[in-house]
Parts: C-alpha cells; sequence; structure tokens
C-alpha cells in the first residue's frame, strides 16, 4: 500500500511533464490548424486567380483568332446551323475567305492550331468543325441554360477544353502535367436581330430637316433597327413606342441582358427569362464597318460624291436644283413688271412646305450610264385629218385641210411639277394625200397636197436636224385660278389638250405653232376645234363624193418641248426639247370612205396611247418590266404605244373622237369626279431630300432600259459610270451629308447626319491622335475630287469616320432574327400622310391638305420612301366610272404593308432558300452576291422561258404575297405597281443595314486551374467580353515616324504593313466582364 | 528463533528529499516559464498574424471586388461621365452627411493626411476620406434557390468611398469605424424607383447624386453611389478598419515613361499634385492628352491602394478618438502633434495593399 502510494508520487513529475507536453502539442496542433486554413484560403484565391488567368488567356486567343480570320474586310461569316451543326456546334461561327474559300475556321477552342499546309492556298484542316459536338468529358457549355432559359441542348454551345502543360511542375518533375485548361467561344451577334436600335431622326436640324415633316420621313428611308418579332413574324416588343423610347435613346442598351428590362405592350417588363429565350435572335444593337467585303476597303460616300456614279446620277440627286425654290406669291407684293415672269399663285396644297415643293421640268441629261429628265410622258394621241370644201355647203367651195388633235400627257412622278408651257413637234406625217372625186364612174383625181406643205401644216422644224416639215402645236398651261387641279401638275395625273378652232388661214401656219385647250379631251361636234388650212386643190361641188389616197411614213413621231419662260420684254427663248415618242407602225398607204366634200368627218386618224397593263392581259407587267420601254425614256419607241381599238390603219378611225376607256390607267376623265386622286398613277420618284438608302436608287434612270434597275435582279449586268450594278450596294453608301448639308454637332461632339444609322467613331490623326471627325475632315475626302467621278487624292471615303449601326448578317439562318429585321420600318408612333385630296365639285383642296395617318408595327415597305405622303391615299375602286377594271389605287399607296403573318411567311422562306444556299455554295459573301440572280431561283414563263430570278426574289414569290395586289392577272411574275413588293423595295428599306458578314461578336472563354499532381480541377473562371470591328487597320499610322501604318481609307492592295494585310481592321473590346456559372 | 526480517525503511525516506523537491520545483518553474514564454511568444504572433492575416484576407476581398468591377468597367463615347474618381478631404469626409467627426483626435484634415505626390502610391495618402470613386460596370446576376437568375448580370453604377460612421444598427451603439463602401445601384427599375437603365450613364448626373426619387434610402437607388445607404443601413460596407483608400489613373502612352501616363492624381499638366483636377472620364482611351482633357480620358490602367488597420491599430485608434477621462496627451516622441501622433499610430498598426488593374472595356 505505502509502496503504491509511493510510485504515485514518483510519476507527479512525469504527469506535469507530459500534461505541459500535451498543453505543448495542442498548441501546435491547434496553431498548425489555423495556419492551414489560412493556407487553404489562399490556396484557394491564388487557384482562382489561375483560373482567372487561364480564362483571359482564351479570351486573348479568341480575340487573335477573330483579328486573325476575320479582321480582313474580305471575309464572309456565318453561323454553323446551315452547315452541318449539331446540338452543342449551331452557334459556332465560321469565316470564309475571298472567293468563298473556307470556312477558314471555326472560331472555337482548338482551331487555334490549325495551320494551312505549307504552300498551300487551301484552308487549314480544322480540329473541330461543327459536324459533332466535342465529347462532353473534353468539353465545356459556355452557352446553357443560364444563357438561353432552355434545357434543350440545340440552344447550347459546346466547346472542347484545351490543356496548358508544363514540364517540371511539382509532382512530375520530368514529364509534362497539366495545370490548366482553356476553351472559348466567339459568337456571332450579326446574325441576330438589332432590336433596341435608337431613333435618332429626331435630332436633326440642320436646313433641309428644319422641317417636321422631312425629319419623320426619315424613318420611311430606311429601317431604323429591327422590331423584335417571333418567328411568325408577330411583334413581341416595340422598341421605339413611347414607353421604350427613352430606355433605347443614345444607344442606352449595352448588353443583351438589359433588352430584358424593356417593355412590353402593357408596360410590362420583358422579363429575363424572354430575352434569355431569345438569346440567339436578338441583340441590342450590331454595328459594321462600311466595307465592301467582296472587294476589300471601305465604302465610298454617295451623298459626297455622287459623281462617282456620273453626272446624270449626280443631277438626279441634286434636288434642289429641280425643286420650285419659290415661295407662293401674293399678287399684291408682285412688282408689276415681274409678273409675267413670277411662278402662278398656287394653292395652299403645294409650295409652301419645303418637302411639298413642285418639282420642274427638266431637260434630259445622259452620262456616264445614267440618265436624267423629269418630263411628262406622252400617254395618249389622237390627229385626225378633213378634206373638205369650205363652209359645208353643197355649193362649189375651195378645199381646205382641217386637223383635230388630242393630246394627253402624263406626270409619272409621285412629286407635283410646276407647270409649263409645252410644244409639240409632229413629224412623219402623210407626204401625198390624193383627192379623188368618186361622185361619177369614174374616179377623177382633183390633185394632191402633202400635209408637210409649208403652205398647209408644215412649220419650220424646232430641231434643225428635222429632215420634214413638221406639224407643231402648242399646249399652253392656263391655270383657272380656282381649281387646284389645274393650279399645279399634280402627282401621277393625267391631262389633255385638244385642238381650237383656228379658221385664220394665213399664209403659213404659224411658226411657234397652232393653238390648243388646255383641259379639255372632249371633240364633240363634228368639224369643230379644228386647225384649217386652205389647199392648193381648187373649188369643188361640196356635194360630190370624194375619196382620200394617202401616203405616208409608218411612224408618227411626237416631240415634246418645253417653252421656256421669259420676260415681256425678251424674245422668245428657243424650245427645250424634252423627249420623243415615236408611234407604233401604221398602215403607210390607205384610202379614205367615200364622203361628201363638204363633209366636216375626219377622214382618218393617228391613235395611239402608252401601252399598259390593259394592252397585255397576260403580262401586265410588261409596259414597266420590258427593257428599252421606260416610259421616262427620252426616245420612246413604238413598242411602248399601242394603236387605237380599231388597229393601225389610220383609215378606220372615221371622224373618231374616243378618248375615254376606262379600264385604262392612265385613262383621266376631266368631270367632276376625276379631279379626286383617285385617278392618279405615280409610278416614279424623284428625290426630294438626301437619299440615305442605295435601295432608293431604284428609280434612277438607266438609259435603254426597263425600269427600277438598281436593286432588282434584272439591273445585274448593267453598269453605271463603269460600276456593275449589281456591286453598287457593297462600294457605296449614303451618309445624307450631300452639297450643302452642314451636319449638327451633338454635345458630345459627334456629328448629326442625316443618315441616322451612322455613328461616327473617332479617327486617328497621325500627329495629333484620336479625335472625332469635323464636317470639315467629311469634305475633305472629296477635296479635288473630279466632278465626273474620277477618284484622285481624294477617295470619297467618308466611310473612315462611321460606323453603321442596325447592322445585320444577311447569312443569318434564323427566322425570327429575319422576321424582326423585315420589320426594319414601321410606324409604331403615328406617322402622318398629307396627301392633296380635291373637291371632286370644285376642285379645291378642303382646307391645305388631308391628312391620313398610319400608325402599325406592321412591316413597310417603301416604293415611294420620300414622297409616299403626296400619293398615298388609295381607295380601292375607281370613282368614275364605278367598277373600272383599273386598279389605279395600287399605284398611289406607295409602300407595301406585311401583315405579321406574311411577315413570317418570307422570313421562314428566306431562311429556306439561304440554308440550301449555304449547304451548295457557302455563304453570300456580298449583298451584291445575295442580290444576284441565280439560275437555282429561275421561274419560268408561259412559253418555258427563264425568268432569272435572286433568292430575294423567290422568296417573295413563292410566298405568294404579291397575289392580292395584281394589277389584271394574279399569276404574272412581275408587276411594278408600288404595292408589288419587289427586291429593290426591301433593298429600300434594308439596304443600310445588310452586310454579309458580321463585325460584332461576343467572346466568352473558360479557365481552369489543375492540380499537376492530381490533374483535379481546382479553380474555375468564365468571362465574357463584347468586340466591334472598327474602321481603323490593326497597325494605324502614328505618325510618330512609324512609316509601317496605314490609314483606314487604303485598299486591301495597297497596304504596305504586313500586319495589316494578315490582321485587317482592328478589333476592340467595347466591354468585358467575369461570369459566374449560371450566367451561362 | 526465527530469522529476522529486514526492517522496513521508515516512511520518511520514501518521500522527496528536499533537494528534490527544490529540483524538481526548479525545473518546473523553469519549464513553465519557458513554455509561458514560448506559448505567449507565439500568442502574440499568432496574435499578430491573425490580425495580418485578417487584414490581409480584407485587402484581398476588396481588392477583388475592386478589380472585377475595374475589369469590367464600361464606357462609351458618349460625352457622358462613365468613370469618376475625387479626393474627399473635408473635416467630414465627403458629402454624404453620414461621417461621424472623432470627438478626440481624428484624422488630419490636408497636412500629412494628403501626400498625393509620393513617388510611390504605397506612401500616399489621400486626405480624410480618401477617394471617391466611382463607375459603371457588370452587376453580379442574382440566383434564386433553384439557381434560375433572378437579377441578370447588368451594367450598374458602382461607388467606392471611406466613411467614419456607426458600426451598428443599434442607435444606443454610437461606436464608430473606418468603413470602406462599395454601393451598387440596382440595374433596373424596381416598382417606381429608377434604375441604372432608366438613369443613364452620367455618373456624375443628378440621377447619382441628387435626391427626389433617387434618394438613399433605399438600397440600390442610384443616389447611393453619393450616399451609401442612410445612417444606419451598413449594407453597403466591404471592409472595416480602412483609414485610407487611393487610386493613380493611368492611360497607355507610348511616348510617356513606362508607357502610361498619369490622368489622376494630377494636375492639367499631367503632374502629380496635392491639388489634383477631380478626375471625370468622357473622352476614349487614346484621346490626346492635353490641359483640357488630361481629367476626361477614360484610364487603360488603375492603381488601388488600400490601406487596413490592423485589430489592435483599430483599437489604438479608435481609443485615440474616444473621449477619455483624463485626456490622453500626445505622447512625447511626437512632439505634442495630434497629426503625427494618429498617423504615427496608423502607419505601425496598419498595412498598405496595392493592385493594379487594367481596364479591359473600351470605347470606338
Amino acid at each position: 500500500m505505502s509502496r503504491l502510494r509511493a510510485s504515485a508520487r514518483s510519476g507527479f513529475a512525469l504527469l506535469i511533464v507530459v500534461t505541459l507536453l500535451a498543453f505543448i502539442v495542442l498548441l501546435l496542433v491547434g496553431l498548425a490548424a489555423y495556419t492551414r486554413i489560412e493556407t487553404s484560403v489562399a490556396g484557394n484565391t491564388q487557384r482562382q486567380a489561375q483560373a482567372r488567368e487561364h480564362a483571359l488567356t482564351g479570351l486573348q486567343v479568341a480575340l487573335a483568332q477573330l483579328q486573325r480570320h476575320a479582321g480582313p474586310d474580305q471575309r464572309a461569316t456565318a453561323n454553323a446551323a446551315s452547315f452541318g451543326g449539331v446540338n452543342g456546334t449551331r452557334f459556332y461561327t465560321g469565316v470564309w475567305g475571298p472567293d468563298g474559300t473556307g470556312p477558314l475556321t471555326w472560331l472555337v477552342s482548338g482551331n487555334e492550331f490549325a495551320t494551312a499546309p505549307t504552300g498551300s492556298e487551301q484552308p487549314p484542316a480544322l480540329a473541330v468543325t461543327p459536324a459533332s459536338a466535342p465529347p462532353p468529358a473534353r468539353a465545356i457549355d459556355l452557352v446553357a441554360r443560364g444563357t438561353t432559359n432552355t434545357t434543350n441542348r440545340a440552344q447550347f454551345v459546346s466547346v472542347p477544353l484545351q490543356d496548358l502543360r508544363a514540364r517540371g511542375l511539382p509532382g512530375s518533375p520530368n514529364a509534362d502535367a497539366t495545370y490548366g485548361r482553356y476553351a472559348w467561344w466567339v459568337g456571332d451577334e450579326g446574325v441576330k436581330a438589332p432590336v433596341a436600335v435608337p431613333d435618332t431622326s429626331g435630332t436633326l436640324t440642320a436646313a433641309p430637316y428644319d422641317s417636321a415633316d422631312l425629319r419623320g420621313r426619315v424613318r420611311q428611308h430606311l429601317a431604323v433597327g429591327a422590331g423584335a418579332a417571333g418567328t411568325n413574324g408577330s411583334p413581341v416588343f416595340e422598341p421605339r413606342d413611347a414607353n421604350n423610347a427613352p430606355l433605347v435613346a443614345g444607344d442606352r442598351v449595352l448588353t443583351a441582358s438589359q433588352l430584358g428590362f424593356l417593355r412590353n405592350s402593357g408596360n410590362g417588363q420583358l422579363g429575363h427569362p424572354l430575352q434569355r429565350a431569345n438569346y440567339h435572335v436578338w441583340s441590342p444593337n450590331n454595328l459594321a464597318v462600311l466595307a465592301d467585303s467582296r472587294r476589300g476597303g471601305l465604302r465610298q460616300d454617295l451623298s459626297l460624291a455622287p459623281g462617282l456614279l456620273g453626272s446624270a446620277f449626280v443631277a438626279w440627286t441634286n434636288y434642289p436644283a429641280y425643286t420650285e425654290s419659290t415661295v407662293p406669291v401674293d399678287p399684291e407684293t408682285v412688282d408689276p413688271a415681274l409678273a409675267a415672269i413670277a411662278p402662278p399663285a398656287i394653292l395652299p396644297a403645294y409650295g409652301s412646305d419645303p418637302v411639298r415643293r413642285r418639282l420642274r421640268i427638266t431637260p434630259p441629261l445622259l452620262g456616264e450610264g445614267g440618265a436624267h429628265q423629269i418630263a411628262p410622258v406622252l400617254s395618249y394621241f389622237l390627229l385626225s385629218f378633213n378634206v373638205r370644201t369650205a363652209g359645208d355647203t353643197a355649193a362649189a367651195r375651195p378645199f381646205e385641210l382641217a386637223a383635230r388633235w388630242l393630246v394627253s400627257l402624263w406626270n409619272p412622278y409621285t412629286s407635283a411639277l410646276v407647270p409649263e408651257n409645252l410644244r409639240l413637234e409632229i413629224t412623219g406625217l402623210p407626204r401625198t394625200i390624193r383627192v379623188v372625186n368618186v361622185q361619177g364612174e369614174s374616179p377623177v383625181p382633183v390633185g394632191s397636197f402633202s400635209v408637210q406643205d409649208e403652205s398647209v401644216f408644215g412649220s419650220p422644224p424646232i430641231d434643225p436636224d428635222l429632215a420634214e416639215r413638221p406639224l407643231i402645236i402648242n399646249l399652253p398651261w392656263t391655270p383657272d385660278g380656282a381649281s387646284a387641279d389645274r393650279q399645279s401638275w399634280l402627282p401621277g395625273r393625267v391631262y389633255t389638250w385638244r385642238s381650237v378652232t383656228d379658221n385664220s388661214q394665213p399664209e403659213r401656219p404659224p411658226e411657234t405653232g397652232f393653238a390648243s385647250q388646255f383641259y379639255s379631251r372632249t371633240l364633240d361636234t363634228t368639224g369643230a376645234a379644228a386647225a384649217v388650212r386652205p389647199l392648193p386643190l381648187g373649188e369643188q361641188l361640196g356635194s360630190d363624193n370624194h375619196v382620200l389616197e394617202v401616203d405616208g411614213a409608218d411612224r408618227v413621231t411626237v416631240t415634246v418641248y418645253l417653252v421656256p419662260r421669259t420676260g415681256p420684254d425678251e424674245p422668245p427663248a428657243p424650245p427645250i426639247k424634252l423627249a420623243t415618242y415615236i408611234s407604233p407602225e401604221f398602215v403607210t398607204s390607205f384610202a379614205s370612205s367615200p364622203q361628201a366634200a363638204r363633209q366636216t368627218s375626219t377622214q382618218f386618224s393617228y391613235v395611239f396611247r402608252l401601252a399598259e397593263s390593259i394592252d397585255t392581259p397576260a403580262a401586265p407587267g410588261r409596259w414597266l418590266t420590258t427593257s428599252g420601254l421606260d416610259p421616262r425614256r427620252r426616245r420612246l419607241p413604238g413598242e411602248a404605244f399601242v394603236t387605237g381599238e380599231n388597229g393601225n390603219d389610220p383609215s378606220l378611225y372615221v371622224n373618231y373622237r374616243t378618248i375615254s376607256a376606262p379600264d385604262r390607267l392612265l385613262d383621266r376623265g376631266e368631270g367632276a369626279s376625276d379631279r379626286s386622286y383617285n385617278e392618279d398613277v405615280p409610278v416614279f420618284e424623284l428625290p426630294r431630300a438626301p437619299l440615305l438608302s442605295l435601295g432608293a436608287t431604284q428609280h434612277f434612270r438607266l438609259p435603254g432600259q426597263r425600269p427600277f434597275m438598281v436593286g432588282n435582279s434584272w439591273g445585274f449586268g448593267q453598269e453605271l459610270n463603269g460600276v456593275p450594278v449589281g456591286e453598287l450596294f457593297d462600294r457605296y453608301f449614303f451618309s445624307g451629308v450631300r452639297d450643302g448639308f452642314t451636319p449638327g454637332v451633338a454635345a458630345n461632339g459627334d456629328l448629326i447626319v442625316p443618315n441616322p444609322l451612322l455613328r461616327t467613331v473617332r479617327w486617328y490623326e497621325p500627329g495629333v491622335g484620336y479625335r472625332k471627325p469635323t464636317t470639315d475632315d467629311l469634305r475633305a475626302t472629296v477635296e479635288g475630287l473630279d466632278p465626273a467621278g474620277a477618284v484622285g487624292a481624294a477617295d470619297a471615303r467618308s466611310s473612315r469616320f462611321f460606323l453603321q449601326a442596325g447592322a445585320f448578317n444577311l447569312n443569318s439562318t434564323n427566322v425570327a432574327a429575319w422576321a424582326a429585321v423585315l420589320r426594319g420600318v414601321r410606324f409604331p408612333a403615328p406617322q402622318t400622310f398629307r396627301y392633296l385630296s380635291l373637291s371632286s365639285s370644285t376642285g379645291v383642296p378642303s382646307g391645305d391638305t388631308s391628312v391620313a395617318t398610319v400608325q402599325s408595327t406592321n412591316a413597310q415597305f417603301l416604293r415611294f420612301s420620300q414622297t409616299a405622303q403626296e400619293t398615298y391615299q388609295a381607295d380601292a375602286g375607281r370613282a368614275d366610272p364605278a367598277g373600272s377594271a383599273a386598279r389605279t389605287e395600287l399605284f398611289r399607296r406607295g409602300m407595301r404593308t406585311l401583315s405579321a403573318t406574311e411577315t413570317g411567311v418570307l422570313a421562314a422562306k428566306i431562311v429556306e432558300l439561304i440554308t440550301a444556299r449555304h449547304g451548295e455554295e457557302g455563304p453570300f459573301l456580298s449583298v451584291g452576291d445575295f442580290l444576284a440572280p441565280h439560275p437555282r431561283y429561275a421561274a419560268f414563263d408561259a412559253e418555258g422561258g427563264e425568268i432569272p430570278r435572286s433568292l430575294l426574289e423567290a422568296a417573295i414569290a413563292e410566298t405568294g404575297i404579291n397575289t392580292a395586289v395584281a394589277e389584271i392577272d394574279p399569276e404574272a411574275k412581275v408587276q411594278l405597281n408600288s404595292q408589288w413588293l419587289t427586291q429593290g423595295d426591301v433593298m429600300t428599306a434594308l439596304a443600310p443595314a445588310l452586310f454579309a458578314r458580321s463585325d460584332t461578336f461576343t467572346i466568352r472563354a473558360y479557365g481552369e486551374a489543375v492540380n499537376p499532381a492530381t490533374n483535379a480541377t481546382e479553380g474555375r473562371a468564365w468571362c465574357e467580353a463584347l468586340v466591334q470591328r472598327v474602321p481603323e487597320y490593326f497597325d494605324p499610322p502614328t505618325g510618330n515616324g512609324d512609316l509601317t501604318g496605314d490609314a483606314a481609307e487604303v485598299l486591301p492592295e495597297n497596304l504596305t504593313s504586313p500586319l495589316n494585310l494578315a490582321n485587317g481592321r482592328r478589333f476592340r473590346i467595347l466591354s468585358f466582364r467575369w461570369l459566374t456559372q449560371p450566367d451561362l | 528463533m526465527s530469522p529476522q526480517l529486514p526492517r522496513p525503511r521508515p516512511r520518511a525516506r520514501a518521500g522527496f528529499t528536499l533537494v528534490e523537491l527544490l529540483v524538481a520545483a526548479g525545473i518546473t518553474t523553469f519549464m513553465a516559464g519557458f513554455i509561458a514564454v514560448i506559448v505567449m511568444n507565439i500568442s502574440a504572433n499568432a496574435s499578430r498574424s491573425s490580425s495580418r492575416l485578417g487584414a490581409d484576407a480584407q485587402a484581398r476581398l476588396i481588392l477583388d471586388q475592386i478589380e472585377r468591377d475595374l475589369q469590367g468597367a464600361l464606357y462609351r463615347d458618349d460625352g457622358n461621365v462613365w468613370l469618376a474618381a475625387e479626393v474627399l478631404n473635408g473635416a467630414s469626409g465627403g458629402a454624404t452627411g453620414l461621417w461621424q467627426i472623432a470627438p478626440r483626435n481624428p484624422k488630419p484634415v490636408g497636412g500629412i493626411s494628403l501626400a498625393l505626390n509620393t513617388p510611390s502610391i504605397t506612401d500616399s495618402r489621400f486626405g480624410t476620406a480618401g477617394v471617391w470613386l466611382r463607375f459603371f460596370t457588370h452587376g453580379n446576376s442574382v440566383t434564386n434557390a433553384a439557381l434560375d437568375i433572378s437579377v441578370p448580370s447588368a451594367p450598374v453604377a458602382v461607388g467606392y468611398q471611406i466613411i467614419r460612421r456607426y458600426t451598428a444598427t443599434n442607435p444606443a451603439n454610437l461606436e464608430t469605424a473606418y468603413l470602406l463602401h462599395r454601393a451598387e445601384a440596382r440595374p433596373l427599375l424596381t416598382n417606381s424607383r429608377p434604375g441604372v437603365f432608366e438613369s443613364g450613364y452620367g455618373i456624375t448626373g443628378t440621377a447619382y447624386t441628387g435626391g427626389g426619387n433617387n434618394n438613399s434610402n433605399v438600397t440600390g437607388d442610384p443616389r447611393t453611389v453619393l450616399v451609401p445607404g442612410t445612417t444606419r443601413v451598413l449594407d453597403a460596407v466591404i471592409g472595416d478598419n480602412v483609414i485610407d483608400f487611393g487610386i493613380r489613373a493611368y492611360a497607355r502612352d507610348a511616348t510617356a515613361p513606362g508607357g502610361l501616363r498619369l490622368l489622376f492624381p494630377a494636375t492639367a499638366g499631367g503632374a502629380l499634385s496635392n491639388t489634383p483636377l477631380a478626375l471625370q472620364s468622357r473622352l476614349p482611351p487614346g484621346t490626346p492628352a492635353t490641359a483640357s482633357t488630361y481629367n476626361r480620358i477614360f484610364p487603360d490602367v488603375i492603381d488601388v491602394m488600400v490601406r487596413i488597420l490592423t485589430d489592435t491599430g483599430a483599437e489604438q485608434i479608435a481609443n485615440l478618438e474616444r473621449v477619455q477621462t483624463p485626456a490622453l496627451t500626445v505622447p512625447q516622441r511626437y512632439n505634442g502633434n495630434a497629426q503625427l501622433w494618429w498617423w504615427g499610430v496608423a502607419a505601425e498598426n496598419s498595412r498598405v495593399y496595392i493592385r493594379r488593374i487594367v481596364l479591359r472595356g473600351g470605347a470606338l
């Protein structure tokens, strides 16, 4: 017992020691644990930092690949959806090179190591293609549910992981080991519809946009951003409505996620789920470099240098030169000495508003493949002759020749014209008329004469080169001071003159021509209203029957002259030739029916009129779709006309007075009800403001061709000033900064140019640095430019200062995106159309003008993008007579409205055809490529003849959206009333927006940190960048002794910097953000 | 006669001798003393390390957040100010109205608190309340329990600034601290209260500084960039004991030393200065730096500095600034200068953290 106690006592020291040691151990363990936690925290932070670095590596690789492959101008981009893409790869972005080589690459991780075979022009063998998704174990989803709000992998993007390896890492000092991975994907924003583009037209204040009306019309000229739609074409939201307009103003929507903050029609937020569901459909805005993807180089500005397309184009676009510059004249204030030359007072409907001023009749100008003139067109011609004895008596009297005429001229334009006095020079009249007395059993020749004799109707020719003496008649414009109908030559309106009684019979015809009566188309009384000339045939009994044996030319030629106004003390100015019209072929020799010599009924007549729909019911569009028969032609051939209802034998038109043909488009009565706009047929538009869309040049005339050459497939193959028409859309653009226009400057220094889609970008001025362009900078691009268009030192490439907003890659195969883009022109806010409506009883406008208001989110395609206001009102059916087959209303509306359903159907068909094209030939490489006719889309006429068509034309035709607006035959292939949607109309809206490539991309990159010893992933990071291609080259000139850089306007073939040859134009990161996994 | 058993040793023999006890006690005392010293040293080191690690962790948190924000900073060349910075050197900090002035020995106003022109940013001092930095960046998305995004990652306005203010929501608790705030305006409209999307992108505009519907009573209102929460709302705090916060902003310029040209804090001539122009970035990177543009260029690179007190330092500064009875006197080594005293304590008990951040977003 005591030993035990002793033993316990002996362990006391040990116990103390052990206790102390345990305490120390606990302390050390605690400290170690603490340190381990801290080390672990630090380690995690370090590995996360590594993952971020690897993600940035992926981003940099992606940017480099994008720069290398998509930096040069001559590239096209498209999604893989139509190139064999499968789940996970459909949204890979492919890049194709010049002439369609490629794809050069698919912009996803794994392809950065692909190199072209040495000495080969072939694209490199690519490690990653969209044909198969990368194996899941070696791939990462960079677009998934968090981005698209769906678990459907068809919407996902899966890309291969790339190892980052090194030797000598801890755990494997002598072998390569993986210390990290990265992955990246370049998403094409340009194939999405830009649905948050603001309408900036309201900021325009400089003349001529000091008119609210003209500012408002800008949104008719071109598509100001897409209108979000579903695949069925139904609107989803409207960025320009009252709720959203302030939210999208100033390009406020910076990221796609902010689209969810916009408002629906009920002013509720769209919501993030909807935005995510449309991730592949919508982008806020896409910006494009104004470059030529086919030939390379920046586009040239036709507003600054219209001479690039020739002198006629200059004249056509120079609207101030032919726009009436006066204001309505108050007779009380006019100097009496000037009263005669002052413009006639006009009623309020026309003239006071700059956008409604009348245009001046202008002589033809042909130059460099184009033509410009403003002149009325001969639409009806009747010239009747009556050889008779004077006095309408049975007694013997001398012979005389009476001539009666009716002439109708048509204003084919959508603008009112300043009326002028006109003069007609008519040739091809009978050279010999033999008068034969058939009263007895045997015919007895009385004598013969020529109408062209100077003692008959042969006047000195106006045209000195004319070989014969013409009949000259005057067509005076005599306003009555009350009716607006007679104050101006109203848009699309036909006016008629008739001969007046002229028995003066001087020795010779008046040199200045016979008089006519304006505003009358009645020849009701036999023998009345005739110009009468004595004939040197002696006297005959008026009761004897006679016949006329006529020999003449086969065609009558009518040349229209403008009689210039001159002051009261000035000598008459020589008439100005406007146009020549050649009749159809007539029988050259014929004999009239016997008729008593005293009879005043005309014995023969030359009758012809402009051929139109009714004349070719199986091909109603023929009058506007036949080469060489453009009614505006300076010398319109006989094929453009048809003879009267009795054929081409003038003798079959005895005492012919019929002019009325109610089923004709161009038949206009002059009764009370015919003063309605409902009779007008406008077909062509003349600029009355700066042009903003190349599509609007469809109204420019190419000599000898059919109308609407630019933008439609039939224009391809033609040239304008040496430029193939098919290349116009890729080589040029309109800034709207035409001669005389001075852009405003916004508070931030941006130029306010008429084209609302242009965004100014800073440019690098060597020796100065980056700065915003000024008006002088724009003008400097055309200083010294040859007006005829030859490009010298100046290059008219103001495109170096701009990016184009609202851009859309036409290689997109997304139906909803196309539907949204097709809705580019729409009127979510009320758009007013002030049209002239005359009282049918008085001819006076009721009030100033009548106003129609359109408020619709349906897609609008304007044929008359600048002037639809004036002709808009289009009531179905003709007023007089009711039931006329002439569908004049189809011509007046000036724009075609597609319903949501029609828009969706058209979008689906376009995508179907694009997808087929991609599968067969690859992407479109240029806008011209897209618009060009191709055998794949050809139609066939009744005889099996091929009618070339483009993809867009085929899509329009195959969807049948024009069936309801056919003039006569719904099966007709092409008609050109303004309701009949054409490719040119689509391009009027979309030309500024369509490109064959994208310049805005989203890069998503992923990085992970890997433990080289365990190969375990210990850190992950995702990032995203929005990148934008800009006009400046990758290596711009700095002006600091660096001679290698190239200015933005340098063409690809003239680049001096190898960096620029390889990398093209610079991509810049616009925004960057780190993502979380739920964001994906 | 039976054999005699050996006598047991007397009990006293079984104990320790005095010598043994003395030796044992001596050894024990020595060991205990030795261990105590070790433990105290370890404990002190652990405390210091913990304090330092705490400051390190806090700095990492702060700088990571700033880095993330600045890397994602947004800019568009639209004439608006997209990034702004200015030194808040008033006695009451900035214009928040939340700055609680210390009753004793407050952080000096100006003087030695303002040293912007030191060669190294490490040695710089950015005034009473440091730099007020605000800009637009991408906000983080917010997910719900099902990992669905309830608030998307979208552009937001953020503002960084130091405010000495109450640390508790309890009005009875008057403890204060130097708090670094990161106020983030919500990205979108909530009910009738506008977010960044509705307010636009002028960070110096009235939407972010004025009152009205953008007041600072509601978390996420644009005006919280100026006033991050009312007096007792602290949800914008991302770091405490941050006694200095500053930046140096640069633009890339091949002609400048090191390829970077200083934008802030600088004079119109680009020189470091204690009286710098406020940075109001409305011009894109690459804009020629002139007297009229220096402070308007959007930076390419920003150096960020934060000075964080250790816990000990925080206690000492708190003691320094607290009302004491009797009042504390300035130690002799500070020559009676309270400013030197404040900064002496702060410098000895704080660490400075620097990070260089490249802004990755740009402009056209």
